[in-house]
């Protein structure tokens, strides 16, 4: 009752400053900053309402209160400190390289996300959505940070909530607006249609054109690439049913001529011979971390290797099920002999062999045609070097189990 | 980079035993959660798959088979989480019912462990969970 309470008084609020968003976002004086933080604050406290914790403790407390009963000038001078480091953070430049919000360990708390949607508190994040502004902002960093936190809270507000889902999917145009912003919006749209039935009742289609067609034009070396190539996945099941029809969308339009920078894989000997240079530059930052204790003992997956795991992962969801034309098309994208030689070359890089395996099992053990004799030999080569991955495997566990 | 350099480098025996993290596009991971996710939720589905084609074993396939079997057999071992044991329980299902499998030691699997009954069973007697025999 109390968390309802201070919830109701803080989207009545919330919803004021939304309503005169156009008067502050991505005004850069210092009243308007502060209405930003402040508002930015208080999304976060939604978004956060939104994700399951255990034992969650919430300070009710009233800090204006508080502060009156310690010295007035000294409270003034430190909070003026502290407030102005917030607002320079704000006016600091937008990360357009955004990872995703959601992860898969993370997980929805249901009664808070029905308590908002009571509330209407989505109608907040809208509205800064719908001011659209941002040609006349006086400072395009603040104004896009405000823009990132409604979409934030957009996008766990919706997280595997159905009645979330229907609500927001009415507004997927004015999403598909700010597409070029970061990967949030995409992301949210993602999430809209994640194990949603509106995959089955919703044309989707013109919106995936759209979205490849962004991918497409953006740079190997970008997480936003990667990013929002990996939520394509998010359409192409239902649950655990494929959707058929999506797969074949998808698998064909990130595979077609046209979209030249989509499809990229390490094929032939060119394409081997990038993949062991991306290796050999993960090996060099291994012995650099392993003899200077200066160094973080940790490995960056390249950008373009990063892009090309997703893409893996992608055309192998693409297969899930039995699809005879996604299993065709990229097996012709990627033949049995250069997986076998991509599996040799992944070495240790984990995430790679990940995705690798998993595009074996969709595309070429778990498929709708029959085997071919050809690949029957193949297919045990693979096994032999899976059979590697498990003994090492083994022997690291029983090592750990010993000491 | 140069021949000299190139092959210095494939020279290196990455040892994950070290743990270091992996940097992704989606976060931070120690390469042993990395090792783990891989040989349990996508290593096993695929081989379920695999064995359920009940391709022929050729004869100069038998000993490798047989020593497959037996690491396959470990690793069900160390399964800890439930979504994996559903996974391996999936596999070792498979592994028993392809009759290509029985002489290469499919018949010494076992679901014990692996199930729901035996966890809830153990629990109720307070002990801990067991694994499949290893022979």
């Amino acid at each position: 009752m109390q968390i309802l309470d201070k919830v109701r008084e803080d989207v009545r609020e919330m919803k004021r400053s939304a309503e005169n968003a156009e008067f502050w976002m991505g005004v850069a004086e210092r009243e308007e900053l502060k209405t930003a933080r402040k508002f930015i604050e208080k999304l976060e406290m939604l978004t956060d309402l939104c994700v399951w914790v255990e034992n969650r403790v919430i300070d009710f407390e009233d800090k204006k209160k508080k502060s009156d009963d310690d010295d007035e000038e000294e409270e003034k001078e430190g909070e003026d400190e502290f407030e102005f480091l917030n607002l320079t953070e704000l006016l600091q430049e937008w990360d357009n390289e955004d990872p995703k919000v959601c992860t898969d360990e993370e997980q929805n708390d249901l009664q808070k996300q029905i308590l908002l949607r009571n509330l209407n508190a989505y109608e907040v994040a809208i509205l800064i959505i719908q001011a659209q502004g941002l040609d006349g902002a006086d400072n395009k960093n603040c104004y896009l940070k405000v823009l990132e936190k409604a979409y934030i809270f957009l996008i766990k507000f919706v997280r595997n909530n159905k009645e979330n889902q229907f609500i927001l999917v009415k507004h997927i145009d004015l999403f598909m607006e700010d597409l070029e912003y970061g990967v949030h919006s995409w992301e949210l749209i993602a999430e809209i249609f994640k194990n949603s039935e509106l995959l089955i009742t919703f044309n989707v289609i013109p919106h995936l054109k759209k979205v490849i067609k962004l991918i497409d034009s953006l740079p190997k070396e970008t997480q936003k690439k990667t990013t929002m190539l990996s939520f394509l996945t998010y359409f192409m099941k239902l649950g655990d049913s494929p959707r058929k029809e999506l797969q074949t969308f998808i698998c064909m339009e990130v595979t077609s001529v046209i979209r030249k920078n989509c499809d990229h894989l390490f094929v032939g000997d060119l394409g081997l011979k990038d993949l062991h240079l991306y290796i050999l530059e993960m090996k060099n930052a291994y012995s650099e971390f392993m003899t200077d204790d200066r160094y973080l003992q940790e490995m960056q997956i390249p950008p373009e290797l990063s892009y090309t795991i997703e893409y893996i992962k992608l055309l192998a969801v693409s297969g899930e099920g039995k699809n005879a034309a996604t299993e065709s098309r990229a097996q012709e994208k990627l033949p049995i002999e250069d997986i076998l030689a991509n599996m040799k070359l992944a070495d240790f890089c984990y995430p790679l062999k990940n995705a690798i395996v998993y595009f074996m099992d969709s595309i070429y053990f778990d498929i709708e045609k029959d085997v071919s004799d050809e690949n029957i030999q193949k297919m045990f080569e693979f096994i032999e070097e899976i059979s590697k991955d498990i003994k090492n495997f083994v022997e690291i566990q029983t090592r750990m189990k010993t000491q | 980079m140069a021949q000299e350099e190139e092959q210095d480098l494939d020279a290196i025996d990455v040892d994950i035993n070290k743990n270091f993290t992996m940097q992704t596009s989606f976060g931070s991971f120690e390469v042993l959660y990395l090792i783990e996710r891989y040989i349990y939720e996508v290593v096993f589905p695929a081989l379920t798959n695999y064995f359920g084609l009940r391709l022929p074993i050729k004869a100069n396939q038998v000993e490798f088979f047989k020593e497959f079997m037996e690491q396959i057999k470990k690793a069900l071992t160390f399964v800890a989480k439930p979504s994996h044991k559903k996974l391996a329980l999936e596999l070792v299902k498979v592994i028993k019912k392809v009759p290509q499998l029985k002489d290469v030691g499919s018949e010494s699997y076992t679901t014990k462990g692996l199930t729901d009954e035996g966890d809830e069973k153990k629990k109720k007697q307070g002990g801990a969970i067991s694994f499949p025999q290893l022979s």
